[in-house]
């Protein structure tokens, strides 16, 4: 098991254990087949809902 | 413009992201995936909460009319991004980069078809290219250093990235510093 420090890479500020377990598990399966990948994030969205934070004031990328 | 038909019971996320890809080249926009998913298709599963696309500017208005379309809510529309949001959580969120047309023709020239989620098969973005967006991510919002770091160093130890460009890029952006950093921990 990893410390809560590690997990805060993959946007979980307060990661509970469960949650820490659940990013080494995908570590270990990476990487996932599409299938997997999307059996894992429909799983974690139902946990973890997009909020409303917008994108106002973030630069355009350009080349 | 052709109104969606999709039901709204079973969309998930590789439902959001082919009824999108499948309206992208019903209308010839072009596409690519960008933020998670991209990362996903090259290699690195990582938590993600939205679908995030890149289109050509001048195809803005036409994209966030089909969200709206689809009964997104359209949270913010500005120049660069557009992001919407869904009550049904099975619709969830979906965000949208805008470039210019000498960007996008770069980015889309460079850009690869790659399975993603489920059986959806879409055009990503390179991987020079995806580590040049989250140099600008982080350079905009230094707070999200430590993942979008992480993915770009994911990305540089891919074994055909042109690192090169990518450092260009980070060094045009004033981030060499950070850019060797992230290098140096491949």
């Amino acid at each position: 098991m990893q410390s809560g420090k590690r997990a805060e890479i993959l946007d979980l500020p307060e990661p509970t254990p469960e949650e820490v377990a659940f990013l080494w598990k995908v570590r270990e399966l990476n990487r996932m087949d599409p299938h997997e990948y999307l059996e894992f994030l429909n799983q974690f969205s139902r946990t973890h809902p997009p909020g409303r934070e917008t994108s106002e004031g973030w630069p355009p990328f350009e080349l | 413009m052709s109104p969606a038909n999709v039901n709204l019971t079973t969309m998930r996320f590789d439902v959001v992201l082919r009824t999108f890809a499948d309206f992208f080249e019903r209308e010839g926009i072009r596409y690519a995936v960008i933020g998670g998913l991209a990362m996903q298709a090259w290699g690195a599963s990582r938590f993600t909460k939205d679908t995030d696309i890149v289109v050509t500017r001048t195809d803005r208005e036409a994209v966030v009319h089909f969200a709206e379309s689809l009964g997104f809510e359209t949270l913010f529309v500005g120049p660069s991004h557009s992001n919407h949001l869904h009550s049904n959580e099975d619709l969830g969120r979906i965000d949208f980069m805008y470039v210019d047309e000498a960007t996008a023709e770069r980015v889309f020239s460079a850009a690869t078809p790659k399975p993603i989620v489920g059986d959806v098969i879409a055009p990503v973005v390179s991987p020079e290219h995806l580590a040049m967006m989250k140099g600008l991510a982080m350079k905009f919002a230094p707070q999200r250093i430590p993942y979008e770091g992480e993915d770009v160093r994911l990305l540089l130890k891919l074994p055909d990235i042109d690192a090169d460009v990518v450092r260009e890029y980070f060094e045009q952006q004033g981030l060499l510093g950070l850019f060797d950093a992230i290098w140096k921990a491949r």
